[in-house]
Protein backbone atom coordinates (compact mmCIF):
# COMPACT_ATOMS: atom_id res chain seq x y z
CA UNK A 1 0.00 0.00 0.00
CA UNK A 2 1.27 3.49 -1.26
CA UNK A 3 1.04 6.00 1.58
CA UNK A 4 1.00 8.95 -1.08
CA UNK A 5 -2.59 8.80 -1.91
CA UNK A 6 -3.12 9.45 2.04
CA UNK A 7 -0.33 12.34 2.11
CA UNK A 8 -1.32 16.11 2.77
CA UNK A 9 1.76 18.06 2.31
CA UNK A 10 1.96 20.99 4.59
CA UNK A 11 2.52 23.52 2.15
CA UNK A 12 2.32 27.61 1.87
CA UNK A 13 0.78 29.71 -0.87
CA UNK A 14 4.21 29.63 -2.93
CA UNK A 15 4.61 25.60 -3.26
CA UNK A 16 0.39 25.53 -4.21
CA UNK A 17 1.61 25.29 -7.74
CA UNK A 18 3.99 22.26 -7.80
CA UNK A 19 0.86 19.99 -6.22
CA UNK A 20 -2.05 21.01 -8.62
CA UNK A 21 -4.66 18.33 -8.33
CA UNK A 22 -3.58 16.72 -5.26
CA UNK A 23 -4.61 16.68 -1.41
CA UNK A 24 -2.55 19.60 1.22
CA UNK A 25 -2.63 20.97 3.85
CA UNK A 26 -2.82 24.77 4.90
CA UNK A 27 -1.40 26.54 7.76
CA UNK A 28 -2.77 30.54 8.22
CA UNK A 29 -4.43 33.08 9.07
CA UNK A 30 -8.30 33.53 7.77
CA UNK A 31 -9.88 37.01 6.81
CA UNK A 32 -12.61 38.30 4.37
CA UNK A 33 -15.02 35.85 4.61
CA UNK A 34 -17.70 36.33 2.12
CA UNK A 35 -21.40 36.69 3.23
CA UNK A 36 -22.64 33.57 2.07
CA UNK A 37 -19.57 31.41 4.12
CA UNK A 38 -18.68 29.97 0.83
CA UNK A 39 -15.24 31.73 0.20
CA UNK A 40 -12.49 32.99 2.36
CA UNK A 41 -8.55 34.06 2.31
CA UNK A 42 -6.01 32.69 4.24
CA UNK A 43 -2.74 34.04 4.53
CA UNK A 44 -0.13 31.62 4.38
CA UNK A 45 3.49 31.88 6.62
CA UNK A 46 4.74 33.17 3.59
CA UNK A 47 1.91 35.52 3.45
CA UNK A 48 0.55 34.63 0.11
CA UNK A 49 -3.16 34.86 -0.19
CA UNK A 50 -5.30 31.33 -0.74
CA UNK A 51 -8.92 31.46 -1.88
CA UNK A 52 -10.68 28.91 0.00
CA UNK A 53 -13.43 27.60 -1.69
CA UNK A 54 -15.70 26.05 0.83
CA UNK A 55 -18.05 22.79 -0.42
CA UNK A 56 -21.04 23.70 1.67
CA UNK A 57 -21.37 27.27 3.67
CA UNK A 58 -19.53 27.87 6.55
CA UNK A 59 -21.18 26.64 9.59
CA UNK A 60 -18.47 28.06 11.94
CA UNK A 61 -16.75 31.11 12.98
CA UNK A 62 -13.62 31.46 10.80
CA UNK A 63 -11.28 33.97 12.10
CA UNK A 64 -7.57 34.01 13.19
CA UNK A 65 -5.49 30.74 13.28
CA UNK A 66 -7.06 28.58 10.86
CA UNK A 67 -5.87 25.18 8.99
CA UNK A 68 -7.77 24.11 5.43
CA UNK A 69 -7.62 20.32 3.84
CA UNK A 70 -8.17 20.06 0.53
CA UNK A 71 -7.12 20.02 -3.20
CA UNK A 72 -5.39 22.46 -4.93
CA UNK A 73 -7.55 23.91 -7.57
CA UNK A 74 -5.32 26.79 -9.47
CA UNK A 75 -2.02 28.21 -8.25
CA UNK A 76 -3.68 30.10 -5.40
CA UNK A 77 -7.02 28.40 -4.80
CA UNK A 78 -7.97 25.89 -2.54
CA UNK A 79 -10.75 23.78 -1.97
CA UNK A 80 -12.01 22.84 1.29
CA UNK A 81 -12.43 19.60 2.64
CA UNK A 82 -11.89 20.25 6.34
CA UNK A 83 -11.50 23.00 8.53
CA UNK A 84 -9.69 23.25 11.80
CA UNK A 85 -10.12 26.48 13.60
CA UNK A 86 -7.72 27.99 16.39
CA UNK A 87 -9.07 29.58 19.48
CA UNK A 88 -8.07 33.73 20.07
CA UNK A 89 -5.49 32.41 22.10
CA UNK A 90 -3.79 30.22 19.92
CA UNK A 91 -3.70 32.84 17.02
CA UNK A 92 -2.04 35.55 19.64
CA UNK A 93 0.86 33.23 20.39
CA UNK A 94 1.41 31.77 17.72
CA UNK A 95 4.75 31.98 16.18
CA UNK A 96 4.04 32.36 12.16
CA UNK A 97 7.84 33.08 10.77
CA UNK A 98 9.24 30.04 12.53
CA UNK A 99 6.20 27.94 11.42
CA UNK A 100 7.87 28.76 7.77
CA UNK A 101 10.90 28.09 8.53
CA UNK A 102 9.55 24.75 9.99
CA UNK A 103 8.22 24.26 6.80
CA UNK A 104 10.99 25.15 4.33
CA UNK A 105 13.31 22.45 6.96
CA UNK A 106 10.21 19.61 5.52
CA UNK A 107 10.72 20.21 2.29
CA UNK A 108 14.39 20.43 2.43
CA UNK A 109 14.76 17.67 4.54
CA UNK A 110 11.61 15.12 3.53
CA UNK A 111 14.45 12.22 4.71
CA UNK A 112 14.16 13.18 7.82
CA UNK A 113 10.28 14.31 7.93
CA UNK A 114 8.81 11.44 6.57
CA UNK A 115 5.52 11.75 4.61
CA UNK A 116 4.36 9.04 2.36
CA UNK A 117 6.36 5.97 1.34
CA UNK A 118 5.56 2.48 1.39
CA UNK A 119 3.64 1.40 4.32
CA UNK A 120 4.82 -1.93 6.06
CA UNK A 121 2.96 -5.12 6.90
CA UNK B 1 3.74 2.92 39.25
CA UNK B 2 1.81 4.39 36.42
CA UNK B 3 4.07 2.77 34.03
CA UNK B 4 3.90 -0.52 35.81
CA UNK B 5 0.18 -0.43 35.08
CA UNK B 6 0.59 0.52 31.08
CA UNK B 7 2.96 -2.34 30.59
CA UNK B 8 -0.01 -4.95 32.43
CA UNK B 9 -1.98 -3.67 30.52
CA UNK B 10 -0.65 -4.15 27.00
CA UNK B 11 0.60 -7.02 28.30
CA UNK B 12 -2.91 -8.09 28.47
CA UNK B 13 -3.46 -6.97 24.61
CA UNK B 14 -0.47 -8.76 23.25
CA UNK B 15 -2.91 -11.58 24.72
CA UNK B 16 -5.64 -11.20 22.83
CA UNK B 17 -3.74 -10.74 19.80
CA UNK B 18 -2.15 -14.46 20.06
CA UNK B 19 1.11 -12.88 21.92
CA UNK B 20 4.01 -14.81 22.31
CA UNK B 21 5.53 -12.28 24.65
CA UNK B 22 4.48 -13.13 27.78
CA UNK B 23 4.12 -9.61 30.12
CA UNK B 24 7.75 -11.23 31.41
CA UNK B 25 9.48 -11.81 28.80
CA UNK B 26 8.02 -7.99 27.52
CA UNK B 27 9.93 -6.72 30.45
CA UNK B 28 13.36 -8.06 29.60
CA UNK B 29 13.67 -7.44 26.26
CA UNK B 30 12.32 -3.64 27.31
CA UNK B 31 14.99 -3.47 29.47
CA UNK B 32 17.58 -4.04 26.86
CA UNK B 33 16.04 -1.35 24.80
CA UNK B 34 16.75 2.33 24.64
CA UNK B 35 14.31 4.15 27.17
CA UNK B 36 14.06 7.12 24.10
CA UNK B 37 10.89 8.79 23.75
CA UNK B 38 11.46 9.33 19.71
CA UNK B 39 9.61 12.05 18.07
CA UNK B 40 8.05 10.76 14.80
CA UNK B 41 5.49 11.18 12.21
CA UNK B 42 2.24 9.23 11.72
CA UNK B 43 4.30 7.92 8.00
CA UNK B 44 7.62 7.47 9.70
CA UNK B 45 5.80 4.99 12.10
CA UNK B 46 4.02 3.27 9.37
CA UNK B 47 7.09 2.81 6.97
CA UNK B 48 9.26 1.65 9.56
CA UNK B 49 10.94 -1.97 9.26
CA UNK B 50 10.00 -4.18 11.79
CA UNK B 51 12.41 -6.37 12.55
CA UNK B 52 13.48 -8.90 15.76
CA UNK B 53 10.47 -7.31 17.13
CA UNK B 54 11.97 -3.92 16.98
CA UNK B 55 10.66 -1.15 15.00
CA UNK B 56 13.49 0.63 12.55
CA UNK B 57 13.03 3.62 11.12
CA UNK B 58 16.75 4.59 9.12
CA UNK B 59 18.69 4.27 12.27
CA UNK B 60 16.53 5.02 14.58
CA UNK B 61 14.62 2.42 16.52
CA UNK B 62 10.86 3.13 17.20
CA UNK B 63 9.41 1.78 20.56
CA UNK B 64 8.04 4.57 22.91
CA UNK B 65 7.24 7.57 20.09
CA UNK B 66 5.47 10.91 20.83
CA UNK B 67 3.70 12.48 17.78
CA UNK B 68 0.87 15.17 17.08
CA UNK B 69 -2.06 14.84 14.92
CA UNK B 70 -5.33 15.56 14.29
CA UNK B 71 -8.93 13.41 16.46
CA UNK B 72 -10.50 11.78 13.15
CA UNK B 73 -12.50 9.67 15.42
CA UNK B 74 -13.29 8.45 18.64
CA UNK B 75 -14.47 5.05 19.83
CA UNK B 76 -14.76 4.61 23.42
CA UNK B 77 -15.52 1.50 25.09
CA UNK B 78 -15.53 0.69 29.32
CA UNK B 79 -11.38 -0.15 29.25
CA UNK B 80 -10.65 1.99 26.92
CA UNK B 81 -10.87 4.48 23.87
CA UNK B 82 -9.57 4.44 20.51
CA UNK B 83 -9.05 7.27 18.60
CA UNK B 84 -7.70 7.66 14.66
CA UNK B 85 -5.13 10.08 14.39
CA UNK B 86 -4.30 11.77 11.29
CA UNK B 87 -1.24 13.86 10.88
CA UNK B 88 -1.23 14.76 7.23
CA UNK B 89 1.87 12.24 6.54
CA UNK B 90 0.35 9.65 5.69
CA UNK B 91 -2.95 7.22 6.16
CA UNK B 92 -4.10 7.77 9.42
CA UNK B 93 -2.54 5.92 12.77
CA UNK B 94 -4.37 3.81 15.25
CA UNK B 95 -4.10 5.19 18.87
CA UNK B 96 -5.98 3.26 21.64
CA UNK B 97 -5.67 4.93 25.56
CA UNK B 98 -6.61 2.78 28.22
CA UNK B 99 -8.13 3.00 31.04
CA UNK B 100 -5.84 3.44 33.79
CA UNK B 101 -6.65 1.70 37.13
CA UNK B 102 -4.86 2.90 40.21
CA UNK B 103 -5.20 -0.72 42.38
CA UNK B 104 -4.30 1.29 45.60
CA UNK B 105 -7.85 2.80 44.99
CA UNK B 106 -9.53 -0.25 45.34
CA UNK B 107 -9.84 -0.93 41.89
CA UNK B 108 -11.63 2.34 40.92
CA UNK B 109 -10.70 3.32 37.51
CA UNK B 110 -9.82 6.82 36.45
CA UNK B 111 -12.40 8.29 33.84
CA UNK B 112 -11.03 10.14 30.98
CA UNK B 113 -12.50 12.80 28.33
CA UNK B 114 -12.27 11.66 24.93
CA UNK B 115 -10.99 14.23 23.15
CA UNK B 116 -13.11 15.72 20.54
CA UNK B 117 -12.74 15.28 16.66
CA UNK B 118 -10.85 17.65 14.45
CA UNK B 119 -8.59 18.83 17.42
CA UNK B 120 -5.28 18.64 17.82
CA UNK B 121 -3.61 16.12 20.53
CA UNK B 122 -0.20 15.06 21.22
CA UNK B 123 0.48 11.52 21.72
CA UNK B 124 3.10 9.30 24.04
CA UNK B 125 2.84 6.07 24.14
CA UNK B 126 4.64 2.67 22.73
CA UNK B 127 4.66 1.50 19.16
CA UNK B 128 3.20 -1.91 18.55
CA UNK B 129 1.75 -4.58 16.10
CA UNK B 130 -1.26 -6.43 16.22
CA UNK B 131 -1.27 -9.14 13.46
CA UNK B 132 0.40 -6.83 10.92
CA UNK B 133 -1.59 -3.78 11.77
CA UNK B 134 0.67 -1.20 13.97
CA UNK B 135 -1.23 1.34 16.95
CA UNK B 136 0.39 3.32 19.25
CA UNK B 137 -0.56 2.69 22.85
CA UNK B 138 -0.86 5.70 24.66
CA UNK B 139 0.37 6.30 28.38
CA UNK B 140 -0.43 10.06 27.87
CA UNK B 141 -2.70 11.73 25.31
CA UNK B 142 -2.67 15.77 26.20
CA UNK B 143 -4.46 18.46 23.86
CA UNK B 144 -2.65 21.03 21.81
CA UNK B 145 -3.70 24.37 22.91
CA UNK B 146 -0.23 26.21 21.80
CA UNK B 147 0.10 25.35 17.97
CA UNK B 148 3.68 26.07 18.37
CA UNK B 149 3.83 22.78 19.65
CA UNK B 150 3.26 21.78 16.07
CA UNK B 151 5.96 23.62 14.60
CA UNK B 152 8.45 22.53 17.84
CA UNK B 153 7.91 18.86 16.89
CA UNK B 154 7.90 19.06 13.47
CA UNK B 155 11.16 20.21 14.34
CA UNK B 156 11.96 17.74 16.64
CA UNK B 157 11.30 15.04 14.04
CA UNK B 158 13.79 16.81 11.38
CA UNK B 159 16.55 16.64 14.43
CA UNK B 160 16.20 13.36 16.05
CA UNK B 161 16.08 11.44 12.14
CA UNK B 162 19.21 13.85 11.34
CA UNK B 163 20.89 13.23 15.21
CA UNK B 164 20.55 9.66 14.38
CA UNK B 165 21.93 9.14 10.91
CA UNK B 166 24.82 11.06 11.92
CA UNK B 167 26.08 9.13 14.99
CA UNK B 168 26.26 6.23 12.26
CA UNK B 169 28.33 8.69 9.57
CA UNK B 170 31.38 9.60 11.90
CA UNK B 171 32.91 6.38 11.52
CA UNK B 172 32.80 7.06 7.60
CA UNK B 173 34.03 10.69 8.16
CA UNK B 174 37.66 10.35 9.84
CA UNK B 175 38.59 8.75 6.89
CA UNK B 176 38.87 10.97 4.83
CA UNK B 177 40.90 13.18 7.41
CA UNK B 178 43.62 11.04 6.44
CA UNK B 179 44.63 7.58 8.03
CA UNK B 180 46.80 8.38 10.82
CA UNK B 181 43.75 9.19 12.97
CA UNK B 182 41.65 6.12 14.36
CA UNK B 183 39.53 8.29 16.43
CA UNK B 184 36.15 9.79 14.99
CA UNK B 185 37.91 13.65 14.90
CA UNK B 186 35.91 16.00 14.36
CA UNK B 187 37.42 18.49 12.24
CA UNK B 188 37.63 22.07 14.36
CA UNK B 189 37.33 24.72 11.75
CA UNK B 190 39.27 27.95 12.03
CA UNK B 191 42.99 26.54 13.02
CA UNK B 192 45.95 26.70 11.20
CA UNK B 193 47.17 23.83 10.24
CA UNK B 194 49.97 23.48 12.93
CA UNK B 195 47.08 24.56 15.35
CA UNK B 196 45.04 21.39 13.82
CA UNK B 197 48.40 19.36 14.24
CA UNK B 198 48.89 20.14 17.94
CA UNK B 199 45.14 19.54 18.82
CA UNK B 200 45.44 16.56 17.37
CA UNK B 201 48.51 15.69 19.47
CA UNK B 202 46.89 16.77 22.70
CA UNK B 203 43.50 15.22 21.98
CA UNK B 204 45.13 11.48 20.68
CA UNK B 205 46.89 11.72 24.41
CA UNK B 206 44.50 9.80 26.97
CA UNK B 207 46.30 9.89 30.10
CA UNK B 208 45.42 11.52 33.20
CA UNK B 209 47.88 14.40 33.16
CA UNK B 210 47.43 14.84 29.83
CA UNK B 211 50.03 15.92 27.21
CA UNK B 212 53.29 17.92 28.33
CA UNK B 213 54.37 20.64 25.77
CA UNK B 214 57.67 18.79 25.38
CA UNK B 215 55.94 15.67 23.86
CA UNK B 216 54.31 18.00 21.45
CA UNK B 217 57.42 19.73 20.64
CA UNK B 218 59.39 16.01 20.34
CA UNK B 219 56.96 14.96 17.81
CA UNK B 220 57.15 17.95 15.59
CA UNK B 221 60.20 18.16 15.45
CA UNK B 222 61.06 20.63 12.52
CA UNK B 223 58.82 22.97 13.71
CA UNK B 224 59.99 25.66 16.28
CA UNK B 225 59.26 25.55 20.27
CA UNK B 226 57.87 28.99 19.75
CA UNK B 227 55.37 28.42 16.95
CA UNK B 228 53.93 25.35 18.49
CA UNK B 229 53.69 27.54 22.21
CA UNK B 230 51.90 29.85 20.53
CA UNK B 231 49.63 27.63 19.15
CA UNK B 232 48.59 26.01 22.78
CA UNK B 233 48.29 29.81 23.80
CA UNK B 234 45.65 30.16 21.05
CA UNK B 235 43.88 26.49 21.61
CA UNK B 236 43.81 27.37 24.97
CA UNK B 237 42.47 30.70 24.83
CA UNK B 238 39.45 29.29 22.00
CA UNK B 239 38.37 26.60 25.01
CA UNK B 240 39.82 23.43 22.81
CA UNK B 241 42.67 22.27 25.35
CA UNK B 242 43.22 23.21 29.09
CA UNK B 243 46.13 23.09 31.37
CA UNK B 244 46.26 20.11 34.03
CA UNK B 245 48.85 19.39 36.37
CA UNK B 246 50.71 22.21 35.32
CA UNK B 247 51.32 25.06 32.41
CA UNK B 248 53.12 22.26 30.69
CA UNK B 249 50.53 19.94 30.46
CA UNK B 250 47.12 19.88 28.44
CA UNK B 251 44.29 18.16 27.62
CA UNK B 252 41.50 18.59 24.44
CA UNK B 253 38.08 19.58 25.59
CA UNK B 254 36.61 17.33 23.21
CA UNK B 255 38.58 14.09 23.71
Amino acid sequence: MSGEEFTKPRLNGSLLPNYMGRQICLLGMAKNVDSSGNFFTLTTSDNQDVRIQMQEPLSVHVAGLTEVHGQVTSRNSVQCENVVVFSDEATEKFDMALYQKALELTQRCSNHYIQGGIMED
Amino acid sequence: MWNNQDFNQSGFSQVQGGGFNTPQGDEKKRSKRSNNIVPVTVAQVLTAKHEDDAFMSGNLELSQVTLIGLVKSVNESPTRIDYVIDDMTGPPLDVRRFNDSDENDEGETQTQNAYPPNTYVRVNGLLRAFGGKRTVNAFKITPVTDMNELTCHMLEVIHASASGQQQHAQPGKSSSMGGNSMEVGEQIAGLSPLQMQVQKIIRSDQSEQGCSVDEICQQLRSVAPKAIRDAIEFLSSEGHIYSTIDDEHFQATDA
